[in-house]
């Protein structure tokens, strides 16, 4: 037979003509066809006889009732789905301890790299912050207390010292309101005022009063109090205050108290807490996924 | 009880009334599974996984031939286990004789209980066509059981693989002229009612 001249077209045509798929003109056309070619004959008598032989193939009886009790019912089966809850097992295993190393690694990093600060050093940076507050009145007042003698006429101000523009701490704003009508304040452009006019603006400061710095500050800063009964007591370092100190002055200045600040330093990033957060979840997760698909493998 | 009967009380959770179905249907979906999978064993993991997996999605029948939905199951069943075989590929097991040499027919294999002309009958016939059909890419191989041995027409051919009845009918014909070839080196040892037939077309 020369097999090579049928083209696969027509093997298509032959199969299609034996089951009986081919429509009216289509069959009458491949029969004329069937006629004039021996070799398109010779072609569909092979192909009837190896249908014929599948056709006849013996039917092969079941090996057993695959009948369904309710425990193979709803148990899982043993094919195709488990294949593939067995494969995933051992991967969400797999993941969950690689998440839990990963987690932990996460956590001590945030730890030992971004590790908040200690009780007394927070304590510290507070003081520094609030040191401003102090020094005018007992660093640098009693320094040159000690070494100049002064009159008291420079610690007449209302506001006991005023530090040069450079040695001004940053969070110290021009002037308040309040300070600007009394000529107080840490504004490098504001006069000082004279004794007299603060004696007539101004209330008498009520001698008896005990400023002290913060409450939030170490003990032992906070033992630093100003004390105004007719000197400037700041700490045991200086030495005792004239006793001719006046201070007829509106109280210290302060900074607002929202410039200072209070809260910790920023010891972990935003992105620590995120990571360990989405590594907990994950390994939490890809372990009870982990289990439970082994549990429901078994 | 008839069939649709039997499907709808199935639907609704009854066991018993599946199982009948089950009943009716099983030796066509081992066949089904034998013929693609050629394996014993692995074509009754197949039927089982089949049946379990169609009282569990029964409700998602929608009318039309039972008969082709079990199949489309079955087929995708087979298809799935013959992926996951040819990512890992079994070595055969070779037994050795006396010599401890290799023996590589298979023919120890065969029951010696069995009656020599069942053997011969099955050697003929069942093997040849199932190492012709083993020797088909699984695409024509299903669909040359499901017309020729299960007795479907293309539409419902069509309808179990998915594909257009253009695709069946291509297949069709390529996995038949591959037959023809193949089991002409049987021809000697077909039964002679086939060769009767030859010589009377």
């Amino acid at each position: 037979m020369k097999r090579h001249s049928i083209l696969a077209r027509e093997w298509e045509m032959i199969s299609a003509y034996l089951d009986d798929q081919l429509r009216a003109k289509q069959r009458q056309l491949f029969e004329i066809q069937l006629n004039q070619r021996p070799e398109l004959h010779a072609a569909l008598e092979e192909i009837q006889r190896t249908r014929l032989i599948l056709r006849n193939a013996a039917t092969l009886k079941a090996p057993r009732n695959f009948t369904l009790t309710p425990e193979t019912a709803s148990s899982y089966s043993t094919f195709g789905y488990n294949n593939i809850t067995r494969r995933l097992a051992p991967v969400l295993s797999f993941s969950a301890a690689l998440t839990s190393i990963l987690f932990v690694i996460v956590v001590l990093a945030s730890i030992f790299i971004t590790r908040p600060a200690s009780q007394p050093e927070l304590a510290m940076q507070k003081v520094v912050v609030e040191q401003p507050t102090s020094q005018p009145v007992s660093s640098a007042v009693a320094k040159r207390m000690a070494t100049t003698e002064e009159p008291a006429t420079e610690l007449s101000t209302p506001y006991p010292e005023v530090l040069p523009e450079s040695e001004m701490p940053e969070f110290f704003e021009p002037a308040p309101p309040y300070a600007e009508g009394n000529g107080g304040g840490m504004g490098g452009s504001i006069p000082l005022p004279t004794e007299a006019s603060l004696a007539a603006s101004a209330p008498p400061v009520d001698l008896t009063n005990t400023f002290t710095a913060s409450a939030d500050i170490a003990p032992d800063v906070s033992e630093q109090k100003l004390q105004t009964q007719g000197s400037l007591e700041a700490t045991s370092v200086y030495p005792p205050p004239s006793p001719d100190l006046f201070i007829t002055a509106t109280p210290p200045v302060y900074p607002p108290p929202e410039l200072i600040s209070n809260e910790e330093p920023r010891s972990r990033l935003n992105i620590w807490y995120i990571a360990e957060i989405g590594l907990g979840i994950l390994a939490l997760g890809t372990g009870i996924g982990a289990y439970l698909l082994r549990r429901s493998v078994k | 009880m008839d069939e649709q009967s039997m499907i709808h009380a199935a639907q609704k959770g009854d066991l018993e009334a599946f199982n009948r179905l089950v009943l009716f249907y099983q030796d066509a979906i081992y066949n089904q599974a034998f013929r693609v999978m050629g394996e014993k064993q692995a074509a009754d993991d197949a039927t089982q996984e089949t049946f379990i997996s169609a009282y569990r999605n029964i409700r998602s029948y929608r009318g039309g031939s039972f008969k082709a939905w079990l199949l489309r199951i079955v087929t995708n069943a087979c298809y799935d286990e013959l992926r996951l075989q040819q990512r890992r590929p079994t070595t055969p097991f070779e037994p050795y004789n006396a010599e401890d040499e290799e023996i590589e027919s298979n023919l120890w294999m065969i029951d010696p209980g069995e009656k020599p002309e069942d053997c011969l009958e099955r050697l003929e016939l069942g093997n040849a066509i199932q190492n012709c059909l083993n020797q088909l890419p699984l695409d024509f191989r299903t669909v040359v059981v499901l017309v020729d041995i299960q007795g479907m027409d293309y539409q419902e051919a069509s309808d179990v693989i998915k594909k257009p009845v253009g695709t069946v009918k291509s297949r069709l014909s390529r996995a038949r002229m591959r037959l023809k070839d193949c089991l002409q080196g049987f021809w000697e040892l077909l039964p002679d009612r086939f060769r009767l037939k030859q010589e009377g077309i």
